[in-house]
């Protein structure tokens, strides 16, 4: 099963398309199958922190993620990695604490990470390759930076390496070069809409992901697919004998077909276009009534999917 | 019926569309262009988008950062009944074209403007210091704005996590180029790296040994070149952020009936408030439609046999109304937080909105919908 065949999954996917679901889905599947899992966010945490808190609402969850690694259940520990911290708490291993104070007060952060842009990047991944190597974990899974930004970010390493050719980032650099490249290490999980422009955008971040970075894909989850409830009930529309329907029912019943319809297009188009597994996740809501019972369904879904 | 969008389309200089990612944004924009075609405005939409959905959406070939017209056939714009002077014109924000240009005109002379361009810390500065990008679309709008070919600017935002970026981003380039350590490097009198002093070796030292000499040196030799320019972008920065916050540039919210964008809809109203700039409205995009009146339980008589296909039904009724029932509620959460925002919701269509018919229909629809 490919969620126990590395350390770090690593999330990635257009805005908008569902990552933080997805990391968290993964995070909890992880657990139900006894795994020892690390959620990492790199802005943000909020939602994911939520999302888990609703999946296992006896574990005391604390309601703000931050810096520090917080207990959200038994086997499922949350924390945030963010970049200006990664740099700050980096400098400070290299003995140089009192220039990160003053890089922090004169701005100059700001300076060095454009002298040497990518360097955020690093330091994040240089962070998490620290924590899979301390092996705490069976797994860690980073809610990665949205896809335009994906390929830049776990780019960043081979960047680096290239323009920064001495001293102790170059050295980070190629051991998270090799991190991303050893798929015993690291492997990535795509995530899209069945839609045209994420379709479109995740095939061509598949790609870039594969030649530029040489980081292993697991699959494609396709998130918030609708169940195929109308496809069965055309026929209930057309004609006008006994059994047809009329009025806004006979809308729903076409508009709805006409989505699951544009869906399968896509899902076929991905298939054809993208050989990769892929996964589909059914739509649910995750307003504050909805939270639980979804973050539950999908869960079981993905855990089916693993295990078939 | 309240007439949001007609109303700003009308009284704007300047509309900007902010939200999360995935929201419709980039849609949303160029319909509020098209709309404002259809109204007798001369409208511009700048995208940050660079994909080149919106360029294949409207139907050219490809967005440059120079505006291009689009094509709307005179029975869009009023009929040859009803003829207006409407047009629509769209151009895609090129970040270093912009900064390169700003560049050439606050540098003392030409050999100034080469040497910064030229400079592999600038390079970086115009591909990868964040919020570069924000401060250049805004740039861009000024540059727009003040020429005087078009009477609304509608700008397509890149998503952010901080809507506050287009007001902080000039602000935080300034504090980049006023840094005091690097600037005790440029002081008149001093040459190489070996003279600097003595308060500057000390940062310099150790950051050489993380980062590497030559990219210490790129920065330093940035700076050298950049001397003297810093008051032009510091005047230019401030007439940026008096466009962003005039009375007459509109700030809309987009988001879709999801909890996570909104609520970053509630912290980018939130934000903007605090900066002194009230958000004129919230667009509700791909909203599910609804169908109403729904069979509420079975039988329903009218359909045969009754069974299997009834429970398929009910079960397609039901899911539709709790995604409808679950996206008002999502909606309402907004409203608890933000006051007096007023909004209109664009329904899902059935088909995905990829092409200029499209956008056109999205846009009398922003003319029609009422809000609330």
């Amino acid at each position: 099963m490919w969620l126990q065949k590395s350390k770090l999954i690593i999330v990635a996917g257009k805005g908008g398309v569902g990552k933080t679901t997805v990391s968290a889905v993964t995070t909890a599947a992880a657990s139900r199958l006894g795994m020892r899992v690390l959620l990492v966010t790199i802005d943000g945490g909020q939602q994911a922190l939520e999302l888990l808190g609703a999946h296992f609402p006896d574990a005391n969850t604390p309601s703000t993620l931050g810096y520090e690694t917080i207990t959200v259940a038994a086997t499922v520990d949350a924390r945030q990695i963010t970049p200006d911290q990664a740099l700050v708490e980096w400098l400070r291993d290299k003995k140089l604490g009192r220039l990160a104070d003053r890089l922090v007060k004169t701005g100059a952060l700001d300076v060095i990470a454009t002298a040497a842009p990518g360097i955020r990047d690093i330091l994040v991944l240089g962070r998490i390759k620290a924590l899979v190597n301390e092996g705490h974990y069976d797994l860690i899974v980073l809610d990665g930076p949205a896809s335009g930004h994906a390929v830049t970010f776990l780019h960043s390493a081979r960047g680096l390496i290239d323009s920064v050719s001495v001293g102790a980032i170059h050295q980070q650099a190629a051991e998270v070069a090799n991190m991303l490249s050893d798929s015993t290490m690291s492997q990535c999980l795509l995530v899209t809409l069945p839609e045209v422009t994420p379709v479109n955008e995740l095939i061509e971040t598949a790609f870039a992901l594969e030649d530029r970075v040489g980081i292993a894909l697991v699959g494609v989850i396709v998130n918030a697919v609708l169940d195929p409830l109308a496809t069965g009930l055309t026929g209930l529309t057309g004609g006008s004998g006994e059994s047809s329907l009329t009025g806004p029912t006979r809308a729903l019943i076409e508009y709805r077909a006409r989505r699951e319809q544009s869906q399968q297009v896509e899902l076929d188009r991905l298939a054809a276009e993208l050989p990769l597994p892929r996964f589909v996740f059914p739509r649910v809501q995750l307003d504050d009534d909805n939270r639980s019972a979804s973050m539950g369904r999908l869960v079981d879904v993905m855990v089916e999917q693993l295990t078939a | 019926m309240n007439d949001l969008i007609p109303d700003l389309i009308v009284n704007s200089r300047v509309i900007v569309t902010c939200g999360a990612g995935g929201v419709g944004k980039t849609t949303v924009a160029a319909s509020i262009g098209i709309a404002a075609a259809l109204k007798g405005r001369r409208c511009v939409v700048v995208t940050i988008d660079p994909a080149k959905r919106l360029a294949d959406a409207l139907g050219i070939t490809e967005l440059t950062n120079e505006p291009a017209p689009i094509e709307l056939s005179p029975i869009d714009l009023g009929g040859p009944a009803a003829p207006t002077t409407g047009e629509l014109w769209a151009c895609m924000l090129d970040t270093k074209a912009t900064f390169d240009a700003v560049v050439r005109r606050e540098a003392k002379n030409a050999q100034q403007a080469d040497d910064i361009l030229a400079n592999t810390f600038y390079r970086n500065i115009s591909s990868s210091l964040s919020g570069t990008q924000e401060y250049m679309a805004m740039e861009k709008v000024h540059d727009l704005v003040t020429s005087g070919r078009f009477d609304l600017v509608v700008v397509d935002t890149p998503p952010t996590q901080h809507a506050l970026d287009f007001v902080t981003a000039p602000r935080r380039l300034v504090r980049l180029l006023d840094n005091t350590v690097f600037k005790l490097l440029v002081a008149p009198g001093r040459g190489a790296l070996r003279v600097v002093s003595g308060a500057a070796q000390t940062v310099l030292r150790p950051l050489t040994k993380v980062i590497g000499g030559e990219v210490v040196t790129d920065a330093i030799e940035f700076f050298r070149a950049f001397d003297g320019m810093e008051e032009g972008f510091r005047t230019r920065a401030t007439e940026t952020l008096e466009v962003l916050t005039a009375s007459d540039t509109a700030w809309l919210l987009v988001s879709s009936p999801q909890p996570e964008p909104i609520r970053a809809a509630v912290g980018f109203a939130e934000q903007i408030a605090n900066a002194g700039i009230a958000v004129r409205g919230l667009i509700i995009n791909r909203a599910e439609p609804e169908f109403e009146p729904l069979p509420t339980a079975r039988p329903l008589p009218t359909v045969k046999p009754v069974g299997a296909k009834q429970a398929a039904l009910m079960k397609l009724v039901n899911d539709h109304r709790s995604a409808v029932a679950s996206e008002r509620e999502t909606i309402s959460e907004f409203f608890l937080s933000v006051e007096n925002v007023p909004h209109v919701v664009l329904e899902q269509r059935a088909d995905d909105v990829h092409d200029l018919e499209a956008l056109k229909a999205l846009g009398r629809q922003l003319l029609r919908v009422g809000a609330s």
